[in-house]
């Protein structure tokens, strides 16, 4: 205790050592005043009683010496004095300094900028009062021979709720948009319908008014909304007496009962604006069978994971008993901060990955740099060891020069780093999420203080072990020849290092290029070029009826319309999803067992769908325009479900029925086969999928897509399109336009994004190991002059000596690269996810990045093997 | 703890014991006054480097055994003061307590060699 308030004490004094030492001053003064004229008194001359004084008083210096040693914290000094003379060292080599600062810069800026999305999207708790004991739960089910989690159905939430032990509060909601009535035109707002239960579970009160009522969720009631902070900001003037007020949602009136304050966002990161309560209806009550529901649910205080996952395991195998008919698998309980970032943390872990090898190589160059320039004062060192410096002293003064480095590439990192953010924002804005504030805080300014911190050990420690016992005697004595023979020494594990990390951030830029360049060729099934497509979307309130009608006067008003030659709608564009299907009967086939029945996607489509899009016509024909499901049960399938579940024989003429079940009526005929479309990017396999014409009463959804094949540019007719799409009626929205050129391109924007910057980082890291190269070879040519010399003198030409050093140089380079290889080979499967049209461990790729990085460090090599070869026998040897 | 640093202690530890006393006996002092002092009761034979008497006074201070405040000495001079706190009496009963037993360890051990004596 009291040594820590002695050191405290030491340690406020420093603030204030100034005028501590002034009042020492003041007192030692008025202490030789009065011992120089008590001798006066005592019968000294003036001059001689000052002296006297002075003799008993001892020395100052010493005692002022002493004193502050008490005082303040020597050691303090001792590294105030080792700061300034590594800065002195370093100002004296400026080109080394700069180099070395700004290779920390770039590490420590690409890490922290990184951490930084990281931090704000993935490491930060969700945002609502105890996070962690929100879960999410969902429904186990086998589907077409595999285990998957679907949303869950009305009738076994509610049993779940009645029946559960392990939560507080367990709410249904549904995510989708709705069209909200505005000035002009409608807007589509993502929007999600909840049960009033959620907000409780959530642990959130409203800014303004109140949230949902229980009975809100009953049919019959009158339409309330909860509109986001945003929302009421930008839409309504952050008005203050909006609760009450009605807006038009989906053409009907609903009442604004409350706003959520400003951090609100529900889901986690998904960029929601308004909730409105979910109604269940006698239909959606009944049908176990239906799965639609998210369902968020709250722990009780005390309850594990593990202890709710085993209630609910027998909640779900009581109902799995009870209705055997709905063959209920089980029940998943996840946490809920686990399942809303998986796809952001994979990208940025790939990326974390990246910087991280760039920091380690900024490391390696930075040691590289202090441990050759070590190598020059060798000599110097070894004096201040023979003086009594100890090991720790040296270790001291070699870290401090480091920590030097690394605070001012730490300092330049952290510029650095707000200039890369800024570019990694612009670069991701269509992969990140609304809403969320991704900003430099003090997490991210400790972190990068850490990093730089960790980049000052590495590149610091490192040399100063390796020089911290040096052999005096050589070091001092025979400094001439010390160092002979660093040509002929094993290979450099420092540019072996950082060919291989190089190497390693060089496929991954080649990998994800090549796989941007491959999706340009890619056969996504369908012909891209000049096809336009839009969401349209009408109120939830419509009939199926309604929708198909409306959807028919889109098809029919788009294609009047000059410049557009193909028209039609889909529940879903490719290449976006795969997640809409269904299991089905095959007609004549003995029932497969439970979860073993085929399973395929479901697209609602109009006739002209397929020579919209231009797929392909595999067997049989298309629908005809006259063809409604009511009165032609028929449907198409894909190649892959031919192929998968009528092998060898023709599927055209047999009989489907979506769903199980014996006894079926709704039989519907395959009338044609159609080509395989990659319904969820290049990087998914083909599903099976099979077409319904439009106006099935499932699979014709709320939000439809128009795709329009135009014989002109898609932008020259965008305008008329949006225009008559939004004559035909005020309650619908028209929405998220894009060609489906860039429907592809933004279903590999995670490739995209990740390629761009890891070009980047590699761009860097190849320089980066260039100049290490560089620098080792030089120092290896440099410290072995007199040894070319001795070489020379007997002989060798200089040819001769050009190809040593290069050959040197050559050795390591390949030594690296098979480290590199072979780490690449182990990391690089993480990346499979983005890499398209190859595999993550192509033998091409990694070829190139290969040869391409051997061929930079063997030019960084060229000028040291130049500078080898130009030595004069006679000057090298006469000198040192 | 190295050797050399028991040796200061020890040495500090008579210093320490005598700035002590000196401020029980005298009250509030300066630190040319303390010097004095202990130049005077030891009659002048005790040659204090009068310098060492400063770092000396700090870690008495930084341990709580005296406080010091700045003052007007008798003629009239701005000085700073030093003088003993409730935790330094106790800590100088404590210190004349081992001194005495130290001294009469010592004065046994010198009494059986009556001549001669440690060279």
């Amino acid at each position: 205790m009291t040594r820590m308030a002695i050191f405290l004490s030491r340690l406020a004094a420093l603030l204030r050592r100034r005028s501590i030492e002034g009042e020492l001053d003041d007192e030692l003064r008025f202490h030789l005043q009065m011992e120089t004229e008590e001798n006066i008194r005592r019968g000294m001359s003036v001059e001689e009683a000052r002296y006297a004084a002075r003799r008993s008083f001892g020395g100052i210096e010493q005692t002022r010496e002493a004193w502050r040693d008490r005082r303040f914290l020597p050691q303090v000094d001792a590294w105030v004095r080792d700061l300034r003379q590594g800065a002195r060292m370093l100002a004296r080599s400026p080109l080394f300094t700069a180099f070395a600062v700004v290779s920390l810069a770039l590490g420590i800026g690409a890490n922290t900028a990184i951490f930084t999305v990281l931090h704000a999207l993935v490491l930060r708790p969700l945002p609502y009062p105890e996070p962690q004991g929100l879960m999410k739960l969902w429904e186990t089910s086998m589907w077409g021979g595999q285990a998957c989690w679907t949303p869950a159905s009305v009738p076994n939430l509610l049993d779940w709720r009645e029946q559960n032990r392990a939560f507080q509060e367990i709410a249904g909601f549904t995510v989708g948009g709705v069209n909200l009535a505005g000035h002009g035109e409608t807007l589509r707002v993502p929007a999600s319908r909840v049960e009033a239960q959620l907000f409780p579970a959530l642990r959130v009160r409203p800014f303004l008014g109140r949230t949902i009522l229980l009975e809100e969720n009953a049919a019959g009631r009158d339409l309330v909304v909860v509109l986001s902070y945003g929302l009421w900001e930008r839409r309504f003037g952050a008005d203050p007496a909006i609760v009450g007020q009605t807006v038009a949602i989906d053409g009907a009136a609903h009442t604004v009962i409350g706003v959520m304050p400003p951090s609100f966002q529900f889901p986690p990161r998904s960029g929601v604006e308004l909730w409105t309560p979910i109604i269940f209806n006698q239909y959606t009550r009944a049908a176990r069978g239906n799965h639609w529901l998210e369902v968020i649910a709250r722990l009780k205080p005390g309850v594990s994971l593990t202890a709710a996952q085993q209630q609910m395991d027998a909640v779900a195998h009581r109902l799995g008993q009870q209705y055997p008919e709905h063959r209920i698998q089980g029940l998943l309980v996840q946490p809920l901060d686990g399942e809303t970032k998986q796809g952001t943390a994979r990208v940025l872990l790939v990326l974390f990955g990246a910087a991280g090898l760039v920091l380690l190589l900024a490391c390696g160059n930075v040691a590289h740099l202090v441990l050759a320039r070590i190598a020059g004062r060798r000599r110097e060192l070894a004096v201040r060891i023979a003086l009594g410096a100890g090991r720790w002293g040296i270790v001291r003064l070699l870290l401090t020069e480091s920590l030097l480095l690394a605070a001012a590439g730490g300092t330049a990192g952290y510029f650095a780093a707000r200039q890369a953010l800024h570019l990694l924002l612009t670069l991701a804005a269509d992969r990140l999420p609304d809403g969320i504030p991704i900003q430099i805080d003090a997490a991210v300014l400790g972190f990068c203080i850490l990093i730089s911190l960790f980049s000052a050990l590495l590149a610091g420690l490192i040399p100063a072990i390796r020089n911290s016992r040096i052999d005096l005697q050589s070091a001092l004595k025979d400094a001439a020849i010390s160092g002979g023979g660093a040509l002929r020494r094993r290979l450099s594990p420092l540019m072996v290092g950082e060919v291989a990390l190089a190497l390693v951030l060089v496929i991954g830029a080649l990998l994800l290029l090549g796989s941007l360049r491959n999706l340009d060729r890619f056969d996504m099934g369908f012909r891209p070029e000049r096809v336009l497509t839009m969401k349209l979307a009408v109120p939830e309130t419509w009939t199926v009826a309604q929708s198909t009608v409306f959807y028919r006067q889109a098809i029919e008003k788009a294609r009047a319309i000059p410049g557009v030659s193909r028209a039609a709608v889909i529940n879903l564009v490719p290449v976006q999803s795969s997640h809409t299907g269904s299991v089905f009967t095959i007609d004549g086939r003995e029932p497969p067992p439970p979860g073993y029945e085929p399973a395929a996607e479901i697209r609602a489509i109009s006739p002209e769908y397929f020579q919209a899009m231009g797929i392909p016509l595999v067997a049989g024909r298309s629908f005809r325009p006259d063809e409604l499901p009511d009165q032609w049960r028929v449907a198409l399938i894909n190649r892959y479900a031919a192929e998968q579940y009528f092998p060898n024989e023709d599927p055209v003429g047999k009989r489907i029925a979506y769903g199980t079940g014996s006894g079926r009526e709704d039989w519907r005929t395959i009338v044609g086969v159609v080509g395989n479309v990659r319904e969820a990017g290049a990087q998914s396999p083909v599903p099976a999928v099979i077409y319904s014409p439009l106006g099935h009463p499932v699979w014709t959804s709320t939000t439809m897509s128009l795709v329009l094949r135009t014989s002109v540019e898609p932008a020259a007719v965008t305008g008329m399109v949006r225009r008559g799409m939004r004559e035909l009626s005020p309650d619908a929205a028209v929405f998220l336009v894009r060609t489906m050129d860039q429907v592809v391109a933004d279903s590999a924007a995670d490739t995209r994004l990740l390629s761009g910057l890891l070009a980047i980082f590699s761009a860097v890291a190849l320089v980066l190991a260039a100049v290490g190269v560089y620098g080792v070879m030089s120092h290896q040519v440099l410290q072995s002059t007199q040894e070319i010399g001795v070489r020379m003198a007997l002989g060798a030409n200089r040819s001769g000596m050009l190809r040593m050093v290069c050959s040197r140089g050559l050795q390591n380079a390949l030594a690296g690269t098979a480290l590199g290889l072979g780490w690449a080979t182990l990391t690089n499967g993480a990346m499979q996810h983005y890499v398209i049209g190859m595999k993550a461990i192509d033998a091409e790729t990694y070829l190139a990045a290969a040869l391409g990085t051997v061929a930079v460090a063997l030019g960084a090599s060229l000028l040291p093997a130049w500078r080898a070869s130009r030595v004069d026998p006679a000057v090298a040897l006469r000198t040192e | 703890m190295s050797t050399e640093e028991a040796r200061t202690d020890v040495l500090q530890g008579t210093l320490d014991l005598l700035v002590l006393k000196t401020l029980e006996t005298m009250g509030p002092l300066h630190g040319w006054g303390i010097a004095r002092r202990i130049e005077q009761v030891s009659e002048n034979t005790l040659r204090l480097n009068q310098g060492t008497l400063y770092p000396a006074l700090v870690r008495l201070e930084q341990r709580g055994w005296i406080r010091s405040k700045w003052g007007l000495s008798d003629n009239q001079r701005r000085a700073r003061f030093y003088g003993l706190t409730a935790k330094g009496k106790k800590q100088l009963a404590l210190e004349e307590t081992r001194w005495d037993r130290m001294s009469a360890i010592v004065s046994r051990v010198r009494q059986p060699v009556p001549e001669g004596g440690a060279s």
